[in-house]
């Protein structure tokens, strides 16, 4: 019964929004934009879950002093903390407690983690970057033209109108809007047709698998 | 030529000095097409030679008599759409006749004598003509869904090419089993409507299900609260499946925050402490993508990814050791599950490939030999 | 080559490689070099586009990225605000970002809109704040500004504010101006906005995503667009402004190479121990 209703559900969820596409009726378009707004409200109503979700696992791990418990104090605190400021007080002015940690704390935090990549690109490139086939070759060829044509310096090397083929920033616009498009475009159309594949197959109740089990 | 008498010359000039702008041309009225309702179009030419600066004004008069200016808009823009506002307030009624005039004024505020666009009633359509094709696109790859389904249940087998990221699955979680570490599933980190998060959910299911059986613990930390909880029903049933219910815990599936790189720092932290065996990426992932794969890299883990994400896929494919690329990943679900009904709609899927390639090649060769017009056929509007 | 040395030098220690990395980033920032910039057609005709703007047009201005996109988008975001208060131009700043907000006032602050430029908040420009919807909202925004942001980041509401007296639809405004970081952004302001209401639109986005929108700059969907901190660079030359940008293009390009050199060594490194093995 609880699977019946779960397809019947999806079903209908799925036709509406497909229907939207080609009915512009404005009762009809009434009826999924409330279906819409329905769908926002519960996510809204997730996040209480979520927040619950982190005090249960991390307030656990507090009260059983597992390892590392004291970084769930931490990030209880953080939590409890951003959300009091947030509720109880004014956050409009740009020296409120709560701006001031969302660009003193947040901010740097957040670029840190992002700054990872640059390092991470690294040692990434120096491990996976070998020749070992034709195709490999045929990647670190292009990866290398590419970051000499991304910068001033490539262009500075090798660059300028009068330069043969435009130089390395001549031969990154080709490779970016030639072999590469072509591929991404390739991609991007398979992708495409196993996303409403996907959809299709979810929508008809054929898929079963999220509703639990081996489909 | 014709000369005019003296005193009817002078008044024809007065006459012409006061209407010295010209009103549009052919001005005409009608219901919005492929709309909601509420909506109708007026449209004009511009006079013959055309004066820059001048702006038509148009006027609508309903059966109360009471006109309303409903829109000033430049001469050569040719139209104007007199619809309601968000409000609902404001454009024409539904079904009510209304009257257009239009005159136009010069940027000294001289205006034209108004002329008439006729009358027209607006009303909401049931469908959008102008998305015949997409709608005939779409019924085609129904029909192909459908005709794979009868077909397997019929009996007939579809052949689908090995997949070497899927069949090292079964191998990754085989290794955690071995080495009593956990297996780690990251399901992206776009929200659940997205079809790359669905498409994730349908795969963690079956994992769920083996490392139930093979008793193994198995870590989905999410993005979202929502896919949290949908995560949570499928790898419960998935461990129901399996017949293992009392293996399942609660904090193995877990939120961490919304916020992309507070969620990539938790998730870093899980693997550099928990050490999976067997990290799993698959959905949707932006700039973390790398992040997490190096981490896991470090961590010793085997590492399977699959997004439709083409930025994120060179990251993946360098780092990773297996990679599902864009349509694999879709399929991947099915063909783990090596049913027939689901191998059926890749086939479904193949088959509206070869249809847009057969259209990609037609449409070259015509429009490269000077037949534009089938392109029209798949403009979207 | 001793075999042992061959084997270290083929598998580095990455920490030696993110040390390398970091002193590639650093260096050049505390010590810039001048490096010319070439300025693409791509953020040429961007430039041109607000430059061709008459003074007192009104653009809106979608603010949609995060810190983690600060150090491609902000220098743009900074530039586009000079060259706009230099034009006298007058701007509404939405955001579909929920973190673009407090970024948009420190670029306010930072330029001096209202010190040093004179701008008056509420007359010469509004700061609507953040709205929840993604594409939603975009279609709200094309019936009316109004409904959609009832009250501005200030909590004024909008029948108070003089500016947003003249401009409700996306007719009303001379350009869109995007800064987008992802998703939902220049895609989606394409798809939704600019194809449906024909409005004049340029903007910004990260260096990953630049490919993918180029498309809409060749096809004259956007009239511009600023890919990454490169055309952040250009843009700021363009503008005269020279900022963090700029200098950024320098580690950047010092970077790029150490890359390249990693690569070539690592290659080198792998037939040699390729050739021994064998």
């Amino acid at each position: 019964m609880k699977r019946a209703v779960s397809l019947t559900l999806t079903f209908i969820a799925g036709f509406l929004m497909m229907a939207d596409f080609f009915v512009p009726h404005a009762s009809f378009r009434g009826v999924v934009a409330e279906v819409r707004q329905w769908g926002l409200i519960v996510v809204a109503f997730t996040y209480v879950l979520g927040v619950a979700n982190v005090a249960q696992v991390h307030g656990r791990r507090i009260s059983r002093r597992e390892s590392d418990w004291f970084n769930s104090i931490v990030l209880v605190g953080s939590m409890a903390g951003m959300a009091g400021l947030g509720i109880f007080h004014s956050h409009d002015s740009p020296d409120s407690p709560f701006i001031w940690l969302f660009n003193h704390v947040y901010d740097p935090l957040s670029s840190t983690m992002f700054a990872l990549l640059a390092f991470f690109i690294t040692s990434a490139a120096y491990r996976a970057f070998r020749a070992r086939s034709v195709e490999a070759a045929l990647l670190l060829g292009a990866a290398i033209l590419v970051m000499l044509g991304q910068v001033p310096v490539g262009a500075a090397i090798w660059g300028g109108e009068d330069a043969f083929l435009g130089g390395f920033p001549g031969i990154k616009d080709w490779i970016m809007s030639v072999p590469n498009m072509a591929a991404k475009r390739a991609i991007l159309m398979g992708a495409a047709l196993g996303a409403i594949s996907t959809g299709i197959r979810v929508i008809l109740g054929i898929e079963r698998a999220h509703l639990g089990g081996g489909g | 030529m014709i000369r005019l008498p003296g005193i009817a010359a002078a008044a024809a000039l007065i006459g012409t000095a006061a209407f010295a702008v010209e009103p549009p041309v052919s001005p005409r009225s009608f219901d919005t097409a492929n709309d909601g309702g509420r909506s109708v179009t007026v449209e004009w030419d511009a006079p013959v030679p055309a004066e820059p600066g001048v702006d038509v004004i148009v006027v609508r008069t309903g059966a109360d008599g009471e006109p309303v200016e409903v829109g000033r808009v430049p001469m050569t823009d040719g139209k104007l759409v007199d619809r309601s506002g968000a409000d609902g307030n404001g454009g024409p009624e539904n079904g009510v006749p209304y009257e257009y005039r239009l005159s136009a004024v010069d940027a000294t505020g001289t205006e034209s004598a108004a002329v008439s666009a006729g009358s027209a009633v607006a009303r909401p359509q049931l469908f959008n003509r102008d998305r015949f094709n997409v709608l005939i696109l779409l019924l085609l790859i129904i029909s192909f869904v459908l005709i794979n389904v009868v077909r397997a249940r019929n009996g007939a087998k579809f052949f689908v090419r090995r997949l070497a990221p899927v069949d090292a699955m079964d191998e990754a979680i085989g290794r955690a089993t071995e080495m009593g570490r956990p297996v780690l599933y990251v399901p992206g980190i776009e929200e659940v409507e997205d079809i790359q998060t669905i498409a994730s959910m349908l795969i963690l299911g079956r994992i769920a299900r083996k490392t139930a059986e093979l008793e193994v613990p198995l870590r989905v930390p999410t993005r979202t609260p929502f896919v949290m909880a949908v995560a949570d029903e499928v790898v419960r049933a998935g461990y129901m499946a399996a017949g293992r219910p009392d293996a399942y815990r609660e904090d193995d599936v877990r939120f961490i925050s919304s916020e992309q790189f507070a969620y990539c720092a938790g998730v870093n932290g899980m693997i550099l402490r928990d050490r999976p065996a067997a990290n799993f990426y698959l959905g949707r992932f932006f700039a973390e993508s790398l992040i997490f794969a190096e981490t896991g890299f470090a961590a010793g883990s085997i590492q399977i990814a699959g997004t439709a994400e083409v930025t994120q896929l060179p990251f993946f494919i360098a780092a990773c050791d297996y990679t599902l690329i864009g349509e694999e990943f879709f399929a991947a679900g099915a063909y783990l599950s090596q049913d027939e009904m689901l191998l059926s709609t890749l086939k479904a899927a193949d088959w509206t490939k070869v249809l847009l390639v057969t259209l990609l090649l037609t449409g070259s060769l015509l429009m490269s030999l000077g037949y534009p017009e089938f392109r029209e056929w798949f403009v979207v509007r | 080559m001793p075999g042992a040395l061959l084997r270290k030098l083929e598998f580095v220690d990455r920490r030696w490689l993110f040390l390398m990395m970091a002193c590639a980033i650093v260096i050049p920032l505390i010590f810039p070099v001048p490096l010319p910039i070439a300025v693409t057609d791509m953020v040429q005709d961007l430039y041109d586009s607000i430059e061709d703007l008459p003074e007192g047009s009104v653009v809106l201005v979608s603010v949609d990225y995060d810190p983690t996109g600060k150090p491609e988008l902000e220098p743009f975001h900074v530039a586009l605000f000079h060259q706009i208060a230099r034009k006298k131009l007058r701007m509404v700043i939405v955001s579909l970002w929920s973190p673009a907000p407090p970024l948009t006032e420190q670029v306010i602050a930072e330029v001096g809109l209202e010190t040093t430029y004179g701008m008056e908040r509420g007359v010469d420009f509004v700061h609507l704040g953040f709205k929840e919807g993604r594409q939603i909202v975009m279609e709200s925004m094309g019936r009316s500004l109004r409904q959609t942001f009832p009250v501005d980041r200030d909590r004024t509401p909008v029948s108070e504010i003089p500016l947003m007296q003249e401009v409700d639809k996306y007719d009303d405004f001379a350009m869109l101006i995007n800064i987008s970081a992802g998703s939902p952004g220049v895609k989606e302001y394409v798809q939704v906005v600019q194809s449906q209401y024909g409005i004049k639109m340029t903007g910004a986005c990260t260096a990953v995503s630049g490919p993918d929108y180029v498309p809409y700059y060749d096809s004259g969907q956007m009239l511009g667009l600023a890919a990454g901190m490169k055309g952040a660079a250009e843009y700021e030359v363009l503008v005269g402004l020279p900022g963090s940008a700029t200098a950024g293009m320098v580690a950047q390009s010092t970077t790029h190479l150490l890359l390249v050199a990693f690569i070539v060594f690592g290659n080198v490194m792998f037939f040699l121990a390729r050739k021994r093995r064998s």
